[in-house]
Formats: structure tokens, sequence, C-alpha cells
């Protein structure tokens, strides 16, 4: 399943936009360039609502390099 | 684990110098008495070798003392040695216990952020954690505190410590757990006083208080 480095968010959102990912058991880690988020076998959806919800931007689909996990 | 053999009190004009007799050497601390308190907030790593008190817990001391909360600011053995440090930490843990205090919020500030994440988790007597500006080196085990409370704090001009160690420790951390990011705040946390004392004051006052059940 996809992997995704997200922007980091405006500071004001930051808490929020981690706990909807841990609310929605979502797999993350917050490294300097960003959050990277690890999707399993149905997570796209509420994934693509987080997303939405915060405008979150995609740096990069399957980044290289994956630290912390 | 460290052991407490015994300690010794003497007033100044700033509070109760308390020096620490333990198995490891001495450890010096101020403690800054609220009447009758059996609860106090420990700030780790506060109180510099010339006895000179850090100003952020100068401030929200004096504004707890008010609320019937005692302090203890100590002074490390051995500053900038984690283990070292989180063990002198758990010595003023032990002072706590021998005079009564019952309930006890631990703060710590950059490398004394990790310090009481670590710390936390060895005594029962811990109640509530907040760290300023934390580094994450000695972090990694935060999801230990829970269920205690977490207070996370960091400044977003932050140039020693990236904000971006406070939201790694956060997402280490189980919850009940909190993130405050001060916009424009470097790492001293200095910049808004307005904003972080009162915070800090209420935070802690609040985990302090004891269950409506006890």
């Amino acid at each position: 399943m996809p992997t995704y480095l997200s922007c980091p968010l405006p500071p004001q959102q930051r808490m929020g936009f981690m706990d909807a990912l841990e609310e929605a058991g979502i797999a993350y880690s917050r490294e300097p360039d960003g959050y990277v988020v690890y999707l399993k076998d149905g997570q796209q959806e509420a994934w693509r609502d987080i997303q939405q919800r915060f405008r979150a931007r995609i740096a990069e689909e399957d980044p290289p390099l994956i630290f912390g996990m | 684990m460290i052991s407490l053999s015994g300690y010794e009190i003497k007033p100044t004009n700033d509070g109760d110098l308390v020096l620490l007799r333990t198995d490891r050497g001495e450890i010096g601390c101020l403690l800054m008495s609220a009447t009758g308190a059996d609860t106090a907030v420990l700030w780790a790593g506060s109180l510099s070798a010339e006895d000179r008190l850090s100003p952020i817990a100068r401030s929200v001391a004096k504004d707890l003392r008010e609320d019937g909360v005692s302090s203890l600011a100590v002074r490390y053995r051995r500053p900038f040695e984690l283990e070292d440090s989180v063990q002198d930490t758990l010595a003023a843990l032990l002072f706590f216990r021998q005079v009564g205090v019952q309930r006890v919020a631990l703060v710590g500030h950059s490398f004394s952020g990790a310090v009481a994440i670590a710390a936390a988790p060895l005594s029962e007597a811990v109640v509530a954690v907040a760290a300023l500006a934390s580094q994450t080196y000695g972090a990694r085990n935060v999801a230990n505190i829970a269920p205690r409370p977490l207070l996370l704090v960091h400044g977003t001009a932050d140039q020693r410590l990236d904000p971006y160690c406070s939201e790694q420790i956060y997402s280490w951390a189980k919850k009940p757990k909190e993130l405050v990011l001060i916009e424009g705040a470097t790492h001293g946390l200095s910049e808004h006083p307005e904003f972080l004392l009162p915070l800090l004051r209420r935070w802690l006052t609040e985990k302090l208080r004891p269950p409506a059940d006890q």
C-alpha cells in the first residue's frame, strides 16, 4: 500500500492532523520534512477525508527515505 | 535506582535551599513551599550552578504558590548527562515522598524535557508531565507516561531544537496528550509570557487536582 510524505501544516493544525490520523488508525511518523503516512488496505478513503479536511499537501508518494518505523 | 539517605534545609530569601544526600552524591534544590501543600511541581534542571532559578520556573512557581502548590527546582549533579539527571529527578521525587507530597507534576525544558519524560514512568507520584522545547533524545519512552497527561510546548522559531521534535514526541506519546506550538517563540520560550505562563499555571493546577472520588 502507498506511503505519502505530507508537508508540514500550519502550526495550529498539526496536533489535530496527528490526532485525526491516530483516530483513523493510520500509521504515521513525524520527520523533519513532514509526516510520512503509511496506509494499509481500506484506509484510502479515511486518508482522503483527512487530507481534504486539513488541506494536506503531498510532497512525495512512496518517498525513498522512510525514518522512524 | 538512586536512594535518598537524608536531606538538609537552609532558608533563603528565594525559598529553602535543600541539599539531598544520596548514594550518588549531593543534589542541590530550591524549594518554594506552599503552606500545607500535598501537591507540587518538580522543575527538573531549573536551578543553575549559581542557585538561580530559570525565569519560567520562577514566575510560574510564584503563581502556583498562591494556588497552594509547592515547587522544587533541581540542580543536576552532572548537567547534560541524561541518566544521571533522571536519577537526580528521582531523588527529588523521593524527597517529596518523605515530606508528604502526594501528587507531583514534572516539568522540564530542552534537555530536561527528555529528563522529565524519562523519569515520569519510574515514579507513581508523578501525575502529569510538561516538556517545554524538548529534545527527542531520551524521550522515546514517552508512551509509558500514559494514562497520565502530557503537555508539549514548543516555539515555532526555535532554532536550537526544531518544533518538529515536540511533534515527533507527540506522535510517540499516547493520550491524554496536548501539543502547543507558540508562533514566533524561540528556544527559551520567552517571547510570549502572557500566553505561556498562564497556560502552565492553569494546566499544572488542573492536573494536580486530585480526582473527585479521592
